[in-house]
């Protein structure tokens, strides 16, 4: 099971950039299918450059290092060839599309029957808890922050993704918008087994979304790793040296 | 918002209170240049001098035929329309325009109005002017070969008009009359004479006028009006008076249809809608890529009445869209919208006004556009809320996408309140299409062609949404699809 050729997501000394200053010193992650891995780090320590490196968002350039799925490097793929080798990036602050519904969304994406997708669309939305009258609005515009985190939580669930970076995902919501979600994401990972990686700076998500594997980030590198625990002990004590846990 | 790039003019004064004299400064609309230029009068010749266009005349007599010598260069031999056999009231119209031409000179881009235009290549060029009276035949089937099926689906009614000739479906239960204005009896009622040149000069000298009317209480359901100019080098300047009476509904698709190449069209609406009345207002402009056309489109509201427009403009060499939205009775609504995108070498002008004049009336103005290649768009548009037009709200929004390096897009809007206690904003913006956006769908697995195409096609599906033409609205969907799939290639 060892060896790059393994399923996973594979983060290989993951060197990156914003304009031209090195942000990421070098990051390695093994993230496989069916597990959670949680990255926690005080704001300014690299965590959404990471995803962001990961999805190959413009102006987010890797230096050096590589990124594997599934064994296959995608470091230098443009972003929609990532996603289609099963990658997929809920942003902190999701962009609204004005004009452009989830059913045209998905309809681009699935590339199948219009009724087959819009029955798996509302079958989802109900589920997640997003109101099905949504599904014919403009994505995300005048949504609520649960709203939107439904929505692509959604999205996720039904445009087979293998691995998930979800960056910050319990910002901007309620908490009970924030258990439905985590509770969707976690039971995809059991039933479908796809890897997630779960940004966040507080403990109160990986709460629903159990994780696996917990890394704390400092100045752009992992500088410690552990199990579950982790995530406790961080929320009590702080991120020490590295400043607070804010 | 940091949805676009580069923001323009005086930026989104959101839901402020204006108060009295609070003014952004205006271009000046009221042409208050041209008069000073004309201070001295000089009266018109009786019968309009025959002039062709490169001549040079000199003196008093330049300014006296300042306004013929433009147009556009008439065949030495060529006398104006002068309307033979019309009624009183066309005659008198004719003549308070011709009048006032003598005021207005011709068009230049150093007028404000007319700045970024293409105004002066149309004298350069020099087009005739049509001859022909104008007859209708009426016809028992809808005349639909050669438009497009959209268009065709939704009339109850459908007119083509050509220079000198229309012909006219009027569906059989159809309770609106259409007719050339030799043969309507009595006046519409003008909206108010304005100084756009080529409104002028249409009235003076075009053949091409006809009334269509909508009696009280009314639906007139559906008219498709289309412009068809089949002649090179000849201008047509179809005008259309539109009497819409007390509540009833009128909706109205004028389709310019694309026509000769060498053309200059400049088609004259002036809509009048009565208190209750209900009015739907949609332009498609298809010319083919080499046509000039100056549109004018004027609307008067009455107490309570609605009305919906939309312009759809695609094509022409240069083509000018001059709408004016007179808010006369109290409580009147307007929703005006625009989407053009332009490609190649082609400029689009819009000059917008809407005009407040009494109390508690709305207008919201929409204006969307795309440039691609080294085209060129301009959006300049005023709203004034004159004394007494208390509890207005007037919102004006004017949103471009910059697609290319070589294109460019202007935008100007402005306010002149002179009112307390109403609401207005104006917003613009120029810009190239989010990265945000692109790289979202990108995340979704979508290819940068495709997500480009989608985000184009959602900025203007937001002009679109509440349109109740579900034909007229597939049919411009198809032409921002052309538009797009033209630019990818």
């Amino acid at each position: 099971m060892s060896g790059s050729d393994a399923k996973a997501l594979r983060l290989e000394g993951l060197h990156a950039e914003v304009v031209g200053k090195e942000i990421l010193h070098g990051v390695d992650l093994v993230i496989r299918p069916g597990e959670v891995h949680a990255i926690m780090g005080p704001n300014g320590s690299g965590k959404t450059t990471l995803a962001s490196a990961v999805m190959g968002k413009p102006g987010y350039k890797v230096t050096r290092g590589r990124i594997l799925v599934d064994g296959e490097d995608v470091t230098g793929l443009p972003t929609h060839e990532r996603a289609r080798k099963g990658l997929f990036l809920i942003s902190q602050y999701p962009a609204e599309l004005p004009g452009v519904s989830f059913v045209d969304l998905a309809e681009q994406v699935l590339d199948r029957e219009p009724a087959v997708v819009g029955s798996t669309l509302v079958a989802e939305a109900e589920r997640i808890g997003l109101k099905p009258e949504l599904l014919g609005r403009s994505v995300n515009v005048g949504f609520s922050g649960g709203e939107k985190k439904r929505a692509e939580t959604m999205q996720l669930a039904i445009f087979g993704a293998r691995y998930a970076v979800l960056d910050e995902l319990d910002s901007g919501l309620d908490i009970d918008a924030l258990r439905d979600v985590a509770r969707r994401i976690a039971e995809m990972v059991r039933a479908e087994g796809i890897g997630v990686l779960a940004i966040t700076h507080y403990s109160r998500l990986l709460q629903e979304l159990k994780p696996d594997k917990v890394h704390v980030f400092a100045a752009g590198r992992v500088v410690r790793s552990g199990g579950p625990e982790l995530a406790v002990e961080l929320e009590r004590t702080g991120y020490g040296e590295g400043g607070g846990a804010n | 918002m940091a949805f676009y790039g580069r923001l323009y003019g005086g930026v989104s004064a959101h839901g402020a209170d204006a108060s009295r004299g609070a003014r952004s400064r205006a271009a000046s609309w009221t042409g208050a240049g041209v008069e000073r230029a004309f201070s001295g009068q000089v009266p018109l010749p009786e019968i309009p001098t025959i002039v062709v266009v490169k001549i040079a005349p000199i003196g008093d007599f330049e300014v006296a035929v300042s306004a013929e010598k433009v147009m556009l260069g008439f065949e030495p031999a060529q006398a104006p329309y002068t309307g033979a056999g019309e009624p009183e009231w066309v005659r008198e119209r004719r003549d308070s325009a011709q009048a006032q031409l003598g005021k207005v000179p011709f068009p230049r881009t150093s007028e404000e109005i007319w700045r970024y235009s293409r105004v002066e290549e149309l004298e350069e060029k020099g087009f005739s002017l049509g001859q022909a009276a104008p007859t209708l035949e009426a016809v028992a089937d809808p005349p639909a070969g050669g438009l497009p099926g959209g268009l065709v689906a939704e009339a109850t009614c459908l007119i083509r008009v050509r220079p000198g000739t229309s012909r006219a479906f009027i569906g059989a239960s159809s309770p609106v009359t259409f007719m050339p204005a030799s043969q309507a009896p009595a006046s519409p009622r003008e909206i108010e004479p304005g100084s756009d040149f080529f409104r002028l000069f249409a009235e003076a000298y075009s053949p091409d006028l006809y009334v269509l009317r909508v009696p009280a209480g009314a639906d007139g359901g559906t008219i498709v009006v289309a412009y068809e100019q089949p002649d090179e080098d000849v201008s047509f300047m179809p005008q259309l008076m539109v009497e819409v009476g007390e509540a009833a509904r009128l909706k109205l698709v004028e389709y310019l249809a694309p026509g000769a190449d060498r053309t200059f069209i400049a088609p004259c609406a002036e809509i009048r809608a009565g208190k209750d009345a209900h009015v739907g207002h949609y332009q498609i402009q298809a010319l083919t890529s080499g046509a000039y056309a100056s549109a004018f489109v004027s609307h008067a509201l009455g107490e309570r009445a609605k009305l919906d427009f939309g312009s759809f403009a695609f094509g022409g060499h240069y083509a000018r869209l001059r709408l004016e939205a007179h808010l006369a009775g109290e409580g009147a609504r307007a929703e005006l919208r625009a989407a053009y995108f332009a490609d190649g070498d082609q400029m689009l002008d819009f000059r917008t006004h809407q005009d407040h004049h009494s109390p508690g009336a709305y207008s919201n103005l929409l204006f969307k556009g795309a440039v691609g290649g080294t085209s060129h768009s301009v959006y300049s548009g005023l709203v004034t809320i004159e004394e007494g037009a208390v509890r207005s709200d007037a919102f004006q929004t004017n949103r471009n996408l910059v697609l290319s390096d070589g294109a460019r897009a202007d935008s100007v809007p402005n306010l002149d309140i002179r009112e307390n206690s109403v609401r207005c904003s104006h917003a613009s913006a120029v810009g190239p299409i989010d990265e945000e956006l692109l790289f979202y769908l990108e995340s979704r697995g979508i290819d940068p062609a495709d997500a480009e195409r989608i985000v184009v096609r959602g900025f203007f599906g937001e002009v679109l949404e509440g349109i109740d033409l579900p034909e007229v609205v597939g049919l411009v969907q198809s032409m921002v699809d052309a538009r797009l799939g033209a630019l990818a290639e």
